[in-house]
């Protein structure tokens, strides 16, 4: 496990960085907000749950990131509505270490199988997030508006917040772009997957609007699949994780 | 035959009501419609406090004051007047403390129209205890003593739009809230009003009396016609299997309209809902979600022409919470531009306006602009100065639980009566309950038939799936063919509910239509109903079908019609102009008839279909075993069907 400080974080090359989740035993219980139609049905736990150590991006994949996939691979989604919709001829570069926005769930996969990677289980994701403490936070059990992006103006640089850190060195997994988990489900009737994190941005003014805004640990959106071009948002990035370090992948071009 | 009458029907001119001051200063009462002199023509009461004592003074002649001086300083101003035939009273209460009030008036309950006559009481309790019989809601509900030659309708008076609370049942007591400081108000008016006719006519005169307060224009328009026609709208949850390819991403609404019509007889419309739960994961408004959706705009407008070819028309919601751009200081276009746009964009045919119950009348006149014969429904109850614009709405469940909200399957009762759509049959309603399984569920399509009103399928509720049994699928399916067939008598402009029927237990609406009439019937009992089921006066030429069980009807020798209704069942006769004319040459029959576009024989499990070009001159009953259902047709509508036995 490496932990550094914040300052250290600062200084780093964000691109390739992963960070080592140990093993060890927890108890999953993911939560929901409860909406009409059963939002979220999927109410996960509580349960022991024996964890293998693995690898996570430390970081959500950044716009810099996501173009050198596309310089290395021919990637053409089939229904390229909205994809990477904040581009014009590559990322701006202002936005260069923001996370990569407006990709669908199989163009993080594409991105995670050319990185010799994958996206992250729902289980993964909170074991990084909460540590073995099991706080509400990855930083503790307080929501601190100051430690992630809540500011419902877009996405920051993934160094951004440097409290943003869980007790394995992950960092920036509340706030800024919620992130998707390649747990796919059906019930022969739809397919839904889930989000973790919460993003940017809180809608406001009903109730029937999803939560907004950075999300505790523990707490996921059941997300209904419909086509790329709706899947796709601005408050939607992703990380990957791998069962080895990362030196695999990483340094293909 | 009793017909509702055009205009307003005459009044007694004789003067009917004597008003004296009584003993203690109270009204007396008498007119030859009461059982008896009424001492207290009205009583005040502070509510859960009905001892309190009450004294009345005498204020001028007509007029007294009400107090309660236990209660504090709040007292009601009664005046009463009699002219023509109609006597009428006003009350005004006053107070400037917050109290539940409740007036009670004794004397309604003892009114008489004479010999035989029997209340028509708008919130009966009788069907199921507690549970009214009839839905009436947000305007102050009118009801009728009736019997065969006159009735008294009993109206609550003042402005049917501008109604500030919600009547208690009439048969009991208004509660008034009193708003802390209010001004003295007159907050309740109502009249008694002599009938020349019994039910049939009485509520004709209601139905004039609340019809005279809206203006109509909307309901007139050549180019909302086919809304008329709209029985069976679908729900249409973009992000489920009905309509989603979940395989490849796409909506396929072929498929869907092909397995609606496998399932369900087709729909004649459906609501394509895309927005809620996804809406607000992002900055993206209701109107970016259209051109997100797969294909686009352009795929839901080819979207829209497919189904209109084969006769369902799409409707798109509006989601008027959807405000956050707004509140985020990123003000957009007008949400009127918007619609506008998106309906040309789609073609779409019309609005759904989900939780909004009301538009300007400059937002119906910007859609207007855009493109004509746009259809607004809402899914709250459309109410007062509302109905003059938003033409059609949901009927959902009276007794959803509002703070159980909208993840609560309220329990159903039939029969249940929609007062409304007897006074408003223009204004199209569509009932649901979208959580509501089993019995209920079977209930609502009962409910929409008895009422004559349409359905909305909704089996993905967000992602919750209800989907239909095959016999609930099957009751809406022969329902709507019913009413399909039968629209000139269900969109007859005089409906009556609740005329006399013979059995206890056994209810019955009417629907008039110039040619046909038809009775829409529940039997509430544990027992079938066969044989005379209720009086009737037939018209001319005519003759009855039970429709329900596809045959023919019959008039008993003491002129009551007889038909079939099994227990908790619906029922359905038809009355229809003799056109199809029988004669038996040798040993074949042979049928004429002067109108329509095609004769339908089935015998045998046969239909055989035989063309104008034939049934004009006499031709020859098609070779077959008997029975014989023959129905004439004049595209969807039936003009007329009889029944053989084949054995005669």
């Amino acid at each position: 496990m490496e932990k550094r400080s914040g300052q250290d974080r600062e200084m780093l090359p964000v691109r390739d960085e992963m960070v080592q989740v140990p093993g060890g035993e927890f108890r999953y219980h993911a939560s929901h907000r409860f909406r009409e139609g059963g939002f979220i049905l999927y109410d996960e736990g509580p349960r022991a749950v024996t964890m293998r150590a693995f690898w996570m991006d430390r970081y959500e994949v950044t716009n810099r990131q996501y173009q050198r996939f596309l310089h290395a691979v021919d990637y053409r989604p089939a229904d390229k509505h909205n994809f990477l919709r904040h581009w014009k001829d590559g990322f701006p570069e202002a936005l260069a270490d923001h996370p990569v926005i407006w990709v669908s769930l199989d163009d993080a996969r594409a991105y995670a199988q050319w990185a010799g990677k994958r996206l992250p289980t729902d289980i993964e994701w909170q074991w990084a997030a909460q540590g073995p403490t099991a706080q509400d936070w990855p930083w503790g059990e307080r929501f601190e508006p100051a430690y992630c992006n809540g500011n419902d103006a877009g996405t920051t640089p993934v160094t951004a917040f440097p409290q943003n850190v869980s007790p394995f060195g992950v960092c920036d997994l509340v706030g800024n772009v919620w992130e998707w988990i390649d747990v796919v489900c059906s019930d022969g009737w739809h397919v839904w997957c889930f989000l973790r994190g919460g993003g940017y941005y809180t809608a406001r003014g009903s109730h029937w609007y999803p939560e907004g805004g950075p999300q505790p640990v523990y707490h996921h959106h059941k997300f209904l699949l419909m086509a790329p071009s709706l899947d796709r948002s601005a408050t939607i990035g992703f990380r990957c994780v791998a069962a080895d370090g990362p030196t695999i992948g990483q340094t293909a071009s | 035959m009793e017909s509702a009458p055009a205009s307003p029907p005459m009044h007694a001119t004789d003067p009917v009501w004597r008003i004296e001051v009584g003993r203690d200063n109270t009204p007396l009462i008498s007119s030859p419609f009461l059982a008896e002199e009424t001492q207290t023509f009205c009583a005040f009461t502070v509510e859960d406090q009905p001892a309190l004592p009450v004294s009345v003074r005498t204020l001028a002649s007509g007029r007294w004051r009400i107090e309660l001086p236990a209660a504090g300083p709040i007292f009601c101003d009664l005046a009463v007047q009699e002219s023509g035939g109609r006597f009428s009273w006003s009350i005004a209460v006053h107070g400037d403390a917050e109290q539940r009030t409740s007036l009670h008036f004794p004397f309604l309950r003892q009114l008489i129209a004479g010999a035989g006559s029997r209340v028509i009481d708008l919130f009966s309790l009788e069907s199921a205890p507690g549970i009214p019989l009839l839905r009436y809601r947000d305007f102050r509900a009118p009801w009728a003593v009736t019997n065969d030659t006159h009735s008294l309708v009993v109206l609550h008076e003042g402005s049917l739009v501008d109604s500030a609370y919600s009547p208690a049942r009439l048969s009991g007591v208004p509660g008034l809230p009193l708003p802390l400081g209010a001004e003295p108000a007159t907050i309740y008016q109502g009249a008694i009003v002599q009938v020349e006719g019994g039910w049939r006519s009485a509520f004709a005169y209601i139905r004039a009396h609340l019809r005279a307060q809206l203006d109509l224009s909307q309901y007139q328009r050549d180019d909302l016609r086919w809304v008329d026609e709209q029985l069976v709208q679908h729900f249409t949850f973009l992000y489920g299997r009905e309509i989603l390819d979940l395989e490849r991403g796409v909506l396929d609404a072929d498929r869907f309209l092909d397995e609606s019509e496998r399932d369900f007889g087709g729909y004649d419309g459906f609501l394509i809902w895309g927005g809620y739960p996804r809406i607000g994961i992002d900055e993206r408004t209701q109107w970016d979600f259209f051109d997100d959706l797969p294909g686009g705009r352009a795929a839901l407008r080819s979207m829209a022409m497919r189904a209109r070819q084969r006769g369902v028309r799409l409707f798109v919601p509006y989601l008027p919470w959807d405000r956050s751009h707004d509140l985020h200081g990123r003000p957009g276009p007008s949400d009127e531009e918007e619609l506008a746009r998106l309906i040309v964009d789609v073609d779409a045919d019309g609005v759904f306006l989900d939780t909004l119950g009301m538009i300007t009348p400059e937002f119906r006149q910007a859609i207007d602009r855009r493109k004509p014969g746009v259809a607004f429904c809402s899914e709250l109850r459309t109410q007062g100065k509302a109905l003059e614009i938003v033409t059609s709405c949901w009927e959902q469940s009276y007794t959803r639980d509002g703070l159980q909200g909208n993840w609560s399957a309220a329990p159903e009762y039939m029969p249940m009566l929609d007062l409304w759509r007897f006074v408003l049959p223009e204004h199209r309603l569509f009932v649901i309950n979208r959580h509501a399984m089993a019995d209920d569920r079977m209930r609502i399509i009962q409910r929409g038939f008895f009422n004559g009103i349409g359905w909305v399928v909704w089996m993905d509720i967000f992602g919750l799936t209800l989907p239909y049994m095959p016999a609930e699928a099957a009751l809406l399916k022969k329902c709507r063919t019913i009413f399909r067939e039968n629209l000139k008598a269900l969109n007859g402009a005089s409906p009556t509910p609740l005329v006399e029927t013979l059995i206890p237990g056994l209810f019955a609406n009417e629907f008039a239509g110039d040619m046909q009439r038809m009775w829409t019937l529940y039997n509430q009992t544990d027992q079938d109903m066969a044989g005379e089921l209720m009086p009737h006066l037939p018209r001319p030429d005519c003759h009855l079908v039970d429709i329900w069980h596809a045959a023919a009807a019959g008039i008993s020798p003491q002129g009551h019609m007889t038909a079939t209704v099994e227990s908790r069942s619906l029922g359905c006769v038809a009355e229809y102009p003799v056109l199809i004319e029988l004669n038996k040459d040798r040993s074949a029959y042979c049928l004429h008839a002067p109108l329509g576009d095609r004769l339908i024989v089935r015998a045998g499990g046969f239909e055989t279909e035989l063309t104008p070009a034939a049934v004009r001159d006499w031709t020859p009953l098609p070779q077959g075993t008997g029975p014989f259902r023959i129905r004439l047709m004049d595209g969807k509508q039936v003009l007329d069907q009889i029944f053989l036995s084949g054995e005669d």
